[in-house]
């Protein structure tokens, strides 16, 4: 895959540990979360000014928010809305929000991968659309938000960007997306699948809500192995071809990523940037990320 | 509690007869298309489990729709697919049109899209928004209401003290009486194969875990953090707001079952217009209600799996 620029997202805690030479690798880094308000507790002013005074692009991305965290969180983020940023939002009511308090001209709007989705996204997808024809199987896996309406809707919304997790499927909705004037921010490796707003690794430690940052730096790597039946609350085997088709997951808290890592190569067409999210992924920033 | 509307799904006839009996307001229903194998308008596969969850033919709508109109029923028919690609637009418009010259009376959609789309095919559209595109905030629930939503499905792991913020939007709020899909409805890919038996909803699947962890059990529901029975609730969700329940099951294996379930929301609606307390709608469903016994009590009370209570699930919500 041939891209100019490269993005880097991940925790702020992470920042002041990384070498010049990874650093000097991504011409853009990014803070924040795309499900949980808590992990972005500590962000502060000296993140920000850090990375501006290295020439970095900066951008934060923002959970999708819940009516009861909706008002702090953005008053707690208005501080940073004096520097140049992109915001990334992850659900429709907060982009609403966002576009309707007038930003200054130094605040940009994206639209995250909570939001942003094909069949293309789901780890068996092959299975869902085997029995397809050519022609449909290639629509649905094409973007949602790649038609007329939804276009006009973002655009209306100030958003001029979207982040998408890649894959071989994607060209005509990333070249009609570049020519209408948004931006793509591609992730290539362990793609979004799912978020649940009860936290997966809070309740596996049943540690307190809200000190529990720690818990989910590192990945928990799950094989699936028993299908549930919604009707008889049952559950049946996965035969070996069955979990092979299925794949495996990784949970990061309320974060779900499907354990598979893309070639560049494997991807013949162009994006704006291109993102390594060492947030929720195994990628260790001192060796693969620079590469 | 008298205005609280109970939304059954129908896949034919005999179904909707269960469900006009179990007490059902409202009943909602999907058609599948030829253009497709398995993928359809709405947002169910044709087949679940290899169970049929739509009616395949039009003829038949006649029908249904003159038994909901004989019983004063409303008519909702599902449009709700989270997305549609543009070489599909027109279909879905002539879709969903088709069903509104049958007589429906409300269209549930699942996108901002589908709004569009139908806004532009007729003005007076009763639209429902889908779980699918269930808002989260204040926010979300105005975008919907501009774009012509009339009635919202409330995202499952929304608290009782947010819907309560909704309330003065002058919508209509609807949430999910069962089988809550453990995730955010909009957020998750790990959907249901038609196709495969083995392949069921990636959140609810039980797994090992490969990674080195203190835990008491290498296998288990990990991604599960669904909510499944909101009965316990039912007062403080009108309270709060709510006019409407929608159950999940078009393609359940077993409609009188499904009926049982409605009919017991339906009976504990009517206790609490009576004024029953909780303990005294326990004690009389415990008595009258072997699937109370035998079946809800072990899975959902006994493994807490209360929408609208503190859970572990719950209380863990971020």
């Amino acid at each position: 895959m041939k891209t100019p620029v490269k993005e880097l997202r991940i925790h702020h805690d992470y920042l002041f540990t990384l070498s010049d030479e990874v650093l000097d690798s991504y011409q853009i880094v990014s803070f924040g979360h795309s499900g949980c308000h808590y992990k972005m507790v500590g962000l502060e002013d000296q993140h920000i000014q850090f990375l501006l005074e290295r020439d970095k692009k900066v951008k934060i991305e923002m959970p999708i928010l819940f009516e009861a965290s909706m008002k702090r969180f953005i008053a707690e983020m208005q501080r940073f809305f004096h520097y140049e940023l992109n915001l990334i939002v992850n659900d429709w009511g907060t982009m609403r929000y966002l576009a309707q308090q007038s930003l200054p001209p130094n605040i940009s709007l994206s639209v995250g991968r909570q939001l942003i989705f094909s069949y293309g996204n789901c780890p068996w997808y092959e299975d869902i659309l085997q029995y397809e024809e050519q022609a449909t199987k290639e629509q649905f896996l094409q973007l949602n938000i790649v038609n007329p309406s939804m276009i006009r809707f973002m655009k209306e919304n100030g958003v001029t960007e979207i982040d998408v997790d890649i894959n071989i499927y994607l060209e005509n909705s990333v070249q009609l997306l570049r020519d209408e004037g948004i931006k793509v921010n591609g992730f290539l490796n362990y793609p979004l699948v799912s978020t649940s707003r009860s936290c997966h690794t809070l309740r596996l430690y049943a540690e307190q809500i809200g000190k529990c940052q720690h818990l989910c730096n590192s990945g928990i790597l799950i094989e699936p192995r028993e299908r549930w039946n919604r009707f008889e609350d049952t559950t049946i085997k996965i035969s070996r071809e069955g979990r092979e088709k299925i794949g495996n997951l990784i949970i990061y808290g309320n974060i779900v990523v499907q354990d598979m890592k893309k070639l560049n190569e494997s991807i013949p067409f162009e994006v704006d940037s291109l993102c390594d999210d060492a947030r929720f992924s195994p990628i260790l920033l001192k060796e693969e990320a620079i590469n | 509690m008298e205005n609280l509307k109970i939304v059954a799904p129908v896949r034919s006839k005999f179904m909707m007869e269960e469900m006009i009996e179990a007490g059902a307001n409202e009943i909602y229903f999907g058609v599948s298309t030829p253009l497709f194998q398995q993928l359809s308008f709405d947002n169910k596969f044709q087949t679940v489990a290899d169970y049929p969850a739509h009616f395949s033919d039009w003829e038949e709508i006649d029908d249904i729709i003159a038994l909901a109109k004989a019983n004063n029923l409303r008519v909702i028919f599902m449009a709700n697919t989270p997305y549609i690609p543009t070489g599909f637009e027109k279909d879905y418009q002539k879709h969903v049109y088709r069903a509104l010259e049958k007589g429906v009376d409300a269209i549930t959609i699942s996108s901002i899209q589908s709004c569009h789309l139908l806004n532009s095919l007729e003005k007076n559209i009763q639209i429902i928004s889908g779980s699918q595109l269930a808002p989260v905030n204040k926010y979300g629930a105005e975008l919907l209401k501009e774009s012509g939503v009339k009635r919202i499905t409330l995202s499952q792991s929304m608290t009782l003290e947010e819907i309560y913020e909704l309330r003065d939007l002058e919508m209509e709020l609807m949430i999910t009486g069962n089988f809550g899909t453990g995730s955010m409805a909009g957020n998750c890919r790990l959907w249901e194969s038609p196709n495969n038996l083995e392949i069921g909803e990636g959140i609810r699947t039980l797994y090992r875990v490969l990674s080195p962890l203190n835990t008491h059990s290498n296998q288990q529901h990990f991604l599960d953090s669904a909510t499944d029975c909101s009965l316990c609730n039912l007062e403080d969700l009108v309270s709060a707001g709510v006019t409407a329940i929608k159950f999940l099951g078009r393609e359940a294996p077993n409609p009188v079952t499904l009926a049982m379930v409605v009919n017991m929301f339906n009976e504990w609606r009517e206790m609490g217009i009576s004024g029953l307390t909780i303990d005294q709608k326990m004690k009389i469903t415990e008595q009258e209600q072997l699937m109370w016994v035998m079946k809800w009590v072990p899975r959902f009370c006994e493994k807490c799996r209360c929408t609208y209570k503190p859970t572990a699930i719950t209380k863990t919500y971020i």
